[in-house]
């Protein structure tokens, strides 16, 4: 009887606090880091660790940073939107996180013959002007503003091109409707690692180097004065924990059916 | 063919051995959309009594906005909610968006014009003789109030039924206000939405089925009803 009496005491004093009492840490992700898996895997650690309650509100890159700026979330993560342009510094601490890579997907047969070339521009190139279909995300999505910078380069407006199909869905959507219209598209390793064996197209630009290509996801903590709910402390514990504690070995160890190094550090 | 039918096989597979994770989604959209729903039936019952027992001015306007909302698409609930909750918005201070409450609220406003306006019309049907009886045998507002709830009783549980059925099935709202928060906001539509984009359709489809039998059990009461009523 005593034994149990101990372990009550013992589990009321290590255990957290009830549920009802917990803070609430509300973070705002892109979809690419969600649906992938990444956040189940990585949160429930975090949330036994500072005895917190994480919720996940899944919205485009540009979405997520909206609701940001409103104060509705306390931590945005968000990738290839530089928030060091426009007004983003008012509302946030903005720090660089890990980054990976977009590669392009198509059909096996590769209509378009983009396994030949040899950079991310010459294959967007070949897609749209050889009357290829090419799916975009048309979002406002981390995703789609790549898409979009490439265009730009190469002095192409995609809309002038029938081939050119603006969707508006997210990244695991886009990828099956590519997969079911034999289209290409443009998607981030990690989305790709975990839907490669439910879709039947393939890689075809693949190039881990390709600057251009570069996936960088970047922390945004809402600064406190935005509103005085923010729950700016454990954004900062978070952040902290993902960057440079225990977090960013998790992150490191991360592995999507079975394949390593997802997400790199610079 | 065949893997409409496996995943089927095994959707069912899920709902027999309740789930955990299935299981506490079901059971917090009949929490969040039951609570709903109870609170439009008290605001709503005695609204439409007050709006068939007096008569006043711009009395019409109202009924017509009523049944304007009647159709209103969910995401235009969602984004007008969404604006107001948000803490940039009026009501920001309550920190409701992103909470079951927000969904609530969407909910409440969503079957309010269901339970108003199909109550309403079935006690337009009602002779008004039977207000001026009640009148005149003394009864006092309550009374009256209550008698003739009974009168419209089978008008009042369509109300009911189409109501709920019109929240527990609707999706944008729940979504916009919701956040789809994984054991906090995720009810079954929204997640039938993420576990088809995640590719896994079993659950989507064990879901899908509830809803499908939810929908189905309310109608069949409904069926009987008036079966009832004719009598």
């Amino acid at each position: 009887m005593l034994f149990y009496i101990y372990i009550v005491f013992f589990l009321f004093f290590i255990g957290c606090k009830s549920e009802k009492d917990k803070k609430i840490l509300k973070i705002a992700t892109t979809s690419s880091l969600e649906n992938s898996g990444f956040f189940r895997y990585i949160l429930p650690k975090f949330e036994t660790k500072f005895c917190v309650k994480v919720h996940l509100i899944v919205k485009g890159s540009k979405q997520a940073i909206e609701v940001g700026k409103r104060g509705d979330v306390d931590l945005v993560f968000v990738h290839v939107i530089n928030p060091e342009e426009g007004d983003y510094r008012n509302y946030f601490e903005i720090e660089k996180c890990f980054y990976n890579y977009f590669l392009i997907i198509g059909p096996n047969n590769d209509p378009a013959e983009i396994r030949k070339v040899d950079n991310a521009y010459s294959a967007f190139r070949q897609i749209i002007e050889n009357n290829h279909l090419f799916l975009s995300r048309a979002d406002n999505s981390g995703t789609y503003y790549k898409e979009l910078s490439i265009w730009n380069k190469l002095g192409i407006n995609p809309k002038n091109y029938k081939n050119y199909v603006e969707a508006g869905f997210n990244m695991e959507k886009i990828v099956f409707m590519a997969d079911q219209l034999e289209a290409y598209t443009i998607v981030d390793i990690a989305t790709w690692k975990y839907l490669k064996n439910k879709v039947k197209l393939r890689p075809l630009y693949e190039n881990p180097n390709d600057t251009t290509m570069l996936n960088q996801y970047y922390i945004l903590v809402v600064k406190k004065f935005i509103n005085v709910n923010v729950n700016y402390d454990y954004a900062i514990k978070f952040r902290e924990w993902l960057l440079k504690g225990d977090g960013k070995n998790l992150v490191l160890n991360y592995k999507i059916n079975s394949d390593s190094m997802i997400f790199k550090f610079k | 063919m065949e893997f409409i039918i496996d995943s089927l096989k095994e959707a069912i597979k899920l709902i027999v051995k309740l789930d955990r994770e299935f299981l506490e989604i079901v059971l917090l959209s009949l929490k969040i959309s039951g609570v709903a729903l109870i609170i439009s039936i008290i605001v709503g019952l005695p609204f439409t009594f007050f709006l068939y027992y007096k008569d006043f001015f711009l009395k019409r306007v109202i009924i017509i906005l009523i049944n304007t909302f009647l159709g209103i698409p969910t995401v235009v609930v969602g984004l007008f909610l969404f604006l107001i909750l948000s803490r940039s918005g009026p009501l920001g201070f309550l920190g409701l968006l992103y909470t079951p409450y927000a969904i609530i609220v969407a909910q409440f406003f969503l079957s309010l014009p269901y339970i108003i306006s199909i109550t309403f019309s079935s006690l337009e049907k009602l002779d008004k003789e039977i207000l001026i009886a009640y009148k005149t045998l003394g009864a006092n507002t309550l009374q009256i109030f209550l008698s003739l709830l009974k009168e419209v009783r089978y008008g009042v549980l369509t109300a009911i039924c189409s109501g709920f059925g019109r929240i527990i099935s609707e999706i944008g709202a729940v979504l916009i206000v919701g956040g789809n928060i994984a054991h906090y906001t995720r009810v079954m539509t929204t997640a039938i939405a993420l576990e088809i984009d995640k590719g896994n359709f079993i659950l989507a489809l064990a879901l899908g089925l509830i809803l499908l039998a939810i929908t189905f059990v309310v109608n069949l009461f409904l069926y009987f009803l008036h079966k009832n009523m004719k009598k």
